[in-house]
């Protein structure tokens, strides 16, 4: 255990050092702000409000969702694996005491745990904005559940993300086959709406589930269970390389 | 110990695969609300299109603003499917008023009443009419499929909108919608289509209500369906609420409601009218012309001379029998003194009724013995509206003109003598 916290602050401390997390926060804010920007003034576009009475919080989450938060997760995760395996930083690491299944847990553990934090920055951020748009801001109980369900399947796109970048030779590569992945995972649930159920992609808005008046938990659970064995499939296999590979 | 790691390993992806699988499996085969009720509604209209012989529908719509009922319109209609008949009558009440509209039809005719007087229009079919089903299932059209595609791929989140529940044999559909849950986008088409072509300006106008000058936003849509056992949709009920501001900065709620019966499945029977003592005039399908059209028209023809216009004679459509929808006339040119060209025009012509849905068309051989086709119709209600040399596209239900004759009068007025 004390091996893995070890492991989990070295790995944070190294995100918090990167450039790509300060860019990242100043990217949701900007776009935060624009987002605001746009609403208030398209608010009253030939009398029609535009953005109709939904939380700008939630319009701000189902935006970033299929955008920059994906986008970001794909870049730490590509740092931290394809990265410091092609500039042999991960020699550093892996030559220490820590074994590698706890080196791999601890990334994993520093991933996800960056991007809860990418959200609640955003969460906030928005709260403030539709405050000042709104003058108040209503469901923040529902809000705030639908932040931590969204943190699921970027997880789950994370992971992907991961084993991608342990089965390819660079960064570049990883960064390519991701984006592959997520658009065509995409175009498959445009395409054949019936599978939709087994892409992890058709669930970044699963939030929705709990918005309306009936909240229907038999499909929170399917949809939660598929998140699962997707998380569990992930991580064996991305370990199972990870561990193969030579240093 | 490297093959007991690695089997557990193993072990464990094939545990995430299997909860992928099964969980993935249920939910495809559970289905999303939405495609349920697409199912639904497509077995509904094959069946009703396809498999029964007759049933009849009934839908209300009803417009409130602020819960006061503004407009409401009431149609059942029965259809027989197998005689190919169909019955429809209407009940509008807008600002107290009562409007009722009755009309039947079948392969040989078309009946309407006049509410006025009680009369009745009795419009006899052609019997070149082709037999055109009176519906047709909808989802079978190429444009509805492509739609249908557009739809599926937009409709995303909104697919959990959708709700199905199970009550005994039956199947109900339950859909609501609330303001903090409607994307942007469709919040903005739907406000826009309020707007714009659901209250525009004239209806407004007509039922006095307050108009929507700002802050347009969907409020609240819902619906509840419900299937019969035999998978057809016997019921609905849809609502959609709108909120929006008028000139005086007071907000409004405008709710639309629709509601819709299917009943009578292979009981419905469809009759004519009975026509006995009362009013009825008759008519036959594409020929506005019966007796009170015999007599002459006329035009000028006229030229220009020296910068001024000059008339040179007259062009003459005498029509001298109409029966049974069939004209039969002549046309000729009479020209004045010191004008006459070198052939003067002069043709007898003759329609037959069948020959056209549309149009009553006109045969005649011209001054160089070539067989040529042209349209006849009334307009002004006592004069008449001719083109000659012209070719027929029935099928695109048009006609166009081969050579455009320069200065030649398609309008002919009625002679008094």
């Amino acid at each position: 255990m004390e091996t893995l916290k070890a492991v989990y602050i070295n790995e944070m401390f190294k995100i918090s050092k990167k450039k790509k997390i300060a860019i990242s926060l100043v990217f949701s804010f900007l776009s935060l702000i624009v987002g605001a920007i746009v609403v208030y003034y398209l608010n009253n576009f030939a009398g029609i409000r535009i953005t109709g009475s939904s939380d700008f919080s939630i319009m701000v989450l189902t935006v970033l969702s299929y955008t920059l938060f994906p986008l970001f997760t794909a870049f730490i995760c590509i740092d931290m694996f394809a990265g410091e395996f092609a500039d042999s930083t991960i020699k550093l690491t892996l030559t220490g005491l820590a074994p590698r299944f706890k080196v791999f847990l601890g990334k994993i553990l520093a991933i996800a745990t960056s991007i809860m934090a990418n959200l609640i920055v955003v969460m906030i951020l928005s709260l403030v904005v539709s405050i000042f748009i709104d003058g108040s801001v209503s469901n923040l109980v529902k809000i705030v559940l639908a932040y931590i369900m969204e943190f699921f399947p970027q997880l789950i796109f994370a992971l992907v993300v991961v084993f991608l970048s342990n089965i390819s030779k660079g960064t570049t590569s990883a960064f390519m086959l991701s984006i592959l992945v997520f658009l065509v995972f995409n175009g498959l649930g445009m395409i054949f709406p019936n599978f939709k159920s087994f892409l992890f992609t058709s669930t970044f808005d699963w939030y929705t589930l709990i918005l309306g008046g009936y909240i229907n938990f038999s499909k929170i659970l399917r949809v939660f269970l598929i998140l699962l064995g997707y998380g569990i499939m992930l991580i064996t296999a991305s370990y199972y390389f990870f561990e193969k590979r030579d240093i | 110990m490297k093959f007991n790691k690695k089997s557990t390993m193993f072990g464990i992806f094939i545990f995430g695969a299997m909860i992928l699988v099964t969980s993935g499996f249920a939910d495809a085969a559970l289905g999303s609300g939405y495609q349920n009720l697409k199912k639904s509604l497509k077995t509904t209209t094959a069946k009703l299109v396809d498999d029964v012989d007759n049933f009849s529908v009934g839908i209300t719509a009803t417009l409130k603003v602020d819960g006061k009922i503004y407009s409401e319109e009431t149609t059942n209609t029965k259809f027989d499917i197998k005689n190919q008949a169909e019955e429809t009558r209407t009940i509008q009440l807008q600002k107290g008023n009562h409007v009722e509209y009755y009309s039947y039809s079948d392969k040989k005719q078309y009946i309407n009443k006049n509410f006025e007087d009680g009369s009745y229009n009795v419009e006899e079919r052609q019997k070149s009419r082709k037999n055109t089903r009176i519906i047709q299932n909808p989802f079978e059209e190429e444009e509805v499929k492509d739609v249908e595609r557009i739809v599926d791929a937009f409709i995303g989140s909104l697919e959990n909108v959708i709700q199905v529940e199970q009550s005994g044999k039956k199947k109900m559909y339950l859909g609501d919608i609330g303001d903090s849950e409607i994307p942007p986008l469709i919040n903005a088409i739907s406000s826009f289509a309020f707007k714009y072509s659901i209250l525009d300006d004239y209806t407004i106008k007509t039922l006095n209500i307050p108009s929507p000058k700002s802050n347009v936003t969907l409020k609240e849509a819902s619906g509840k369906a419900v299937e019969n056992k035999d998978g057809i949709i016997e019921s609905g009920i849809f609502s959609v609420s709108m909120s929006a501001k008028d000139d005086k900065g007071a907000e409004h709620v405008y709710t639309l409601e629709l509601s819709m019966d299917i009943k009578g499945i292979n009981s419905t029977v469809v009759v004519a009218p009975n026509l006995d003592g009362k009013k009825v005039t008759y008519s036959k399908e594409g020929c506005p012309f019966d007796e009170k059209y015999i007599g002459k028209y006329s035009n000028n023809i006229v030229e220009v001379k020296n910068n001024s216009f000059v008339k040179v004679g007259e062009r003459i459509v005498e029509i001298t029998s109409v029966k049974e929808g069939n004209v039969k006339g002549k046309y000729y040119e009479v020209y004045n003194k010191g004008y006459e060209p070198d052939a003067v025009r002069s043709f007898e012509f003759s329609s037959n009724h069948n020959e056209s849905e549309f149009y009553t068309i006109l045969n005649y051989t011209d001054n160089n013995g070539k067989k040529k086709k042209g349209t006849m119709d009334s307009t002004n209600l006592q004069n008449l509206y001719v083109a000659f040399d012209i070719i027929i596209d029935e099928e695109n239900g048009g006609y166009s003109h081969t050579n455009d004759e320069e200065n030649f009068n398609n309008e002919f007025v009625r002679v008094f003598e």
